[in-house]
C-alpha cells in the first residue's frame, strides 16, 4: 500500500457526476454528525478496516483512546451507543442485534447516524481498494 | 422533507446506477454476491 491515498478526483477524474455526489456525500455525513462523534466514528472505522491513511489524519492522538470506549469515562453514552453500533456494522452488519439498534435509538436518529456511517466506511473501503488498484498513481 | 445526507445519498445513488462501465451481467452477479456475503434478502 502506498504512502499516499489514491485521490477521488483522480480515481474518478472521468466520472464527473459520481464524484461530485460521492464528495457532496461524504461532507453530508460529516455535517450529519457532530465534529466530535464523526471523528470518533471516522477513526474508529480506519482501525478495523486498517485504514492507515485515515489514522495518519488524527491531530489530537484521538484513535489512542479508542480501544477504551466501553469503560473509559472520557466517552459519553452516546458514544458508546454509536461506536458499538459501528463496530458491529463494519464486522457483520447482518449479525446486528436488536439491543445495539434500540441503544443508538435512544442517542441519535438511527437512520441518519447508519447511513453517515456506511458512507464514512465506504469512503475507506473504496481507498484501501483504489491503493490495491491503483498504487503508484500519485 | 429529506435531510441534506439522504439526499446526497440518492443523488449518489442515482448517479452510479447511470454508470455503464460495468456490463449488466457482471453488475448483477456482483450485487447478488453482495447480498448474499450480507445476508441481505431485499
Amino acid at each position: 500500500v502506498s504512502a499516499t491515498a489514491p485521490t477521488i478526483a483522480l480515481v474518478l477524474a472521468d466520472q464527473v457526476t459520481v464524484q461530485r455526489d460521492l464528495v457532496a456525500a461524504y461532507d453530508a455525513a460529516r455535517a450529519a454528525l457532530d465534529g466530535d462523534l464523526f471523528e470518533k466514528v471516522r477513526l474508529r472505522v480506519a482501525m478495523l478496516l486498517g485504514c492507515e491513511y485515515e489514522l495518519a489524519d488524527d491531530p489530537t492522538g484521538l484513535a489512542a483512546t479508542l480501544p477504551s470506549w466501553p469503560s473509559s469515562p472520557a466517552f459519553t453514552a452516546r458514544d458508546r451507543a454509536c461506536l458499538a453500533y459501528t463496530e458491529q456494522f463494519v464486522i457483520d452488519v447482518a449479525s446486528m442485534p436488536n439491543r445495539l439498534v434500540e441503544d443508538l435509538r435512544r442517542e441519535v436518529d438511527e437512520v441518519d447516524f447508519t447511513q453517515a456511517l456506511l458512507v464514512i466506511e465506504q469512503r475507506q473501503r473504496l481507498t484501501l481498494t483504489w491503493a490495491r488498484l491503483f498504487d503508484g498513481v500519485n | 422533507m429529506l435531510s441534506p445526507l439522504r439526499s446526497a445519498l440518492m443523488r449518489f445513488s442515482a448517479a452510479v446506477v447511470l454508470l455503464d462501465t460495468v456490463d449488466p451481467a457482471t453488475t448483477e452477479l456482483v450485487r447478488l454476491r453482495c447480498a448474499s456475503y450480507h445476508n441481505c434478502r431485499t
